[in-house]
């Protein structure tokens, strides 16, 4: 369902990514994990088509369809979702309003009929119970003033409604406590599905004992340096990524001499 | 004498006249009215006051139909038979051809309105629940002409009224329409204004409001200005009696072409007096947008508490956003704050939205919408905020990019 080749992209005038290769198949959960400043958000926002995120290489195929000749919005409405590492706060715009809106722009952009917001509230409510979260979070502006935990849960929610072919998790573990860290695992689990892929962005193994990834990625220097089952995720956590930097310099005096 | 001077005094009585011709009009060095040149009026030739027509315009008779209970103003002039005050009983009395109301000295525009055009006095004797509409229409009919209008409303000692002023003007006139009125509030009494208005970018409005507010009195004004080619609005309130208090809820959006030039003056007269202005912008396209702010605390007003906002969204290189807030302080005791920010608009919140499936064009709606009406949700009556939201729905340009 997703194929990425050969990615470059350029942020700031750097290079971050460099040659970037991946593919997800329907309904696997991906892991991607690394060190700071490898490049794992760059991945995510490239591929949600943020601007000022250029790519200057390579090819994202998506459901056979060029996902970077994509506008953000169309790449949402073909099933691609972002879970921000930061969710932004939007004062004056109630959490319900925008999703509805982003709903129905999603099922318009399909040529699907719009839902009124009786029927909409009804779909919110369900989904709302699903993930034990407070029908009180419908009423507040999107993201403002909420908990670190909260604004986690909102992204989780809003995937839940907005039920994406492709969800990426950017480090949504960060900043959570344990309790936290397990109700947005939870919610990510139930959402699980033969038809759903998952890319999980994180730096620390903890997530993926609650999200149990069906591959695991390790990303330095802008590439995927080293690909395995569940089991890879273990011995990062083990010799940390000093290990990758160590036998990165080994190949390079290989590569020297 | 300024080429728009004669025209606008042409309808006084001519005894009057002699001394109206010394009026000095703001000139472009006239600090108040920096941004606000009249030079392309003083160009213009207009003719003088439109013709009185009992007939409204079609396309206003609906949405003036719609609002009970009313009073109407046709080209300035009030007309009985399209106003409608049964429900109001004895709460109110009007009176069509009252001695002008005094017109500030500084105010050139004020002091022809009054002496133009006859004054409407309305007192207001007795609590209603709901919103008094008034509407002034400026018809097609006003095409290159001077609309007058002057009213004075009173409030008598803890009289709560809520007024909805309306100023529908026709789509492509360029008439100038120059509104003067003055508020006197008792003590005791409660005023809720809202000022809204759906008026062509050809439009020139002029607007002097001045309240002079009596003891634990309470004045409340919002406004969704959208502005024309020319709009300027002065507010100039004194907090005359004890314990008097002012709120000011008010947003300005302009595209296009559009000016708009809110100058608010608030003296703090008395002790213990209250004032909270929050004011929000937004200029797009070609818009100018100015706020001019200004609280001073006179001399033994002590127990003062002055607050103003101003922010500000510039949306495009060719949309320009003046503000000057300005405090003076000459008391003692005195609680004071006062911030203005111009900035645009938050391209991690755009991307947030987006990502999520919202066009652009519906993301930047969303938002301006979110930043303009955080002042509006502070108007406390109900119905008066509903209509404001309405105004600013109504206020965004279908082709914001």
């Amino acid at each position: 369902m997703l194929k990425i080749d050969n990615l470059h992209v350029r942020v700031a005038g750097k290079d971050i990514l460099k040659g970037l290769s991946l593919e997800v198949k329907s309904g696997e959960v991906h892991a991607i994990m690394g060190p700071n400043g490898a490049g794992k958000s760059t991945l995510g926002y490239a591929l949600a088509g943020r601007e000022g995120y250029d790519v200057t290489q390579g090819t994202v195929t998506f459901n056979g369809q060029d996902l970077l000749a994509l506008a953000p919005e169309a790449r949402a409405a073909s099933g691609v979702f972002l879970a921000f590492q930061y969710p932004v706060e939007i004062p004056g715009v109630n959490n319900t309003y925008f999703l509805r809106a982003a709903y129905n722009a999603q099922r318009k952009f399909r040529g699907e009929p719009e839902f009124d917001s009786m029927a909409f509230l009804k779909l919110v409510r369900e989904k709302l119970k699903v993930l034990h979260l407070k029908d009180e979070l419908l009423n507040r502006a999107v993201n403002e003033g909420f908990s670190g935990g909260e604004k986690k849960r909102n992204e989780i929610f809003q995937m839940a409604v907005l039920e994406p072919t492709l969800a990426i998790l950017d480090e949504t573990d960060s900043g959570l406590d344990i309790d936290a860290l397990k109700l947005v695992a939870e919610g990510v689990n139930r959402l699980r599905s033969p038809e759903r892929s998952f890319l999980v962005i994180t730096h620390y193994q903890r997530l993926l004992d609650y999200i149990v990834p069906d591959i695991v990625h390790v990303l330095s220097d802008g590439r995927i340096v080293q690909s395995g089952g569940k089991d890879l995720a273990l011995k990062l956590e083990d010799e940390g990524y000093a290990w990758i930097k160590a036998r990165k310099l080994a190949e390079q005096a290989a590569f020297a001499s | 004498m300024s080429g728009l001077l004669e025209p606008l005094i042409a309808a006084a009585a001519p005894e009057q006249r002699i001394a109206l011709q010394s009026l000095k009009l703001p000139g472009a060095r006239d600090e108040r009215w920096r941004y606000s040149s009249l030079r392309a009026l003083n160009q213009r030739t207009f003719k003088h006051q439109p013709i009185v027509t009992a007939q409204h315009p079609d396309s206003f008779t609906s949405t003036t139909a719609s609002l009970s209970p009313r009073i109407v103003f046709v080209d300035g002039h009030y007309d009985a038979a399209q106003s409608d005050i049964a429900a109001l009983g004895d709460a109110i009395t009007l009176n069509p051809s009252a001695s002008s109301a005094d017109a500030p000295q500084q105010w050139p525009f004020a002091i022809a309105a009054a002496a133009c055009s006859a004054t409407l006095d309305i007192r207001m004797a007795a609590s209603t629940a709901s919103p008094i509409h008034l509407v002034s229409i400026t018809t097609a009919m006003a095409q290159d002409a001077i609309v007058q209008q002057s009213l004075r409303i009173e409030l008598a000692a803890n009289v709560e009224a809520l007024v909805v002023h309306h100023r529908l003007g026709d789509a492509d006139s360029n008439a100038l329409a120059n509104h003067w009125r003055a508020l006197v509030l008792a003590d005791g009494a409660k005023l809720h204004w809202l000022e809204t208005a759906d008026e062509g970018e050809r439009a020139s409005i002029v607007i002097g409001t001045r309240a002079v507010l009596g003891r634990s009195s309470h004045l409340d004004i919002g406004e969704v200005a959208t502005g024309a080619a020319l709009y300027r609005h002065d507010i100039d309130i004194t907090l005359a009696g004890a314990h008097s208090q002012l709120a000011i809820r008010g947003c300005t959006m302009v595209a296009k072409r559009r000016h708009a030039d809110i100058h608010i003056d608030v003296r703090h007269r008395a002790r213990d007096t209250q004032a909270d202005i929050v004011w929000r912008g937004i200029a797009d396209q070609r818009g100018h947008s100015i706020f001019t702010g200004q609280l001073t605390v006179e001399a033994g007003a002590d127990g003062a508490d002055a607050a103003l906002s101003n922010k500000n969204l510039l949306l495009s290189r060719q949309a320009e956003v003046d503000t000057r807030p300005i405090l003076e302080i000459h008391a003692d005791e005195v609680k004071a704050a006062h911030g203005a920010t111009v900035g645009r608009l938050d391209e991690q919140a755009l991307f947030y939205l987006r990502s999520r499936g919202i066009d652009e064009a519906e993301a930047r709606r969303i938002l301006q919408v979110a930043f303009a009406r955080a002042p509006l949700l502070q108007i406390a009556p109900a119905e008066l905020r509903d209509i404001a939201l309405a105004a600013l729905a109504r206020s965004l340009p279908e082709d914001v990019t």
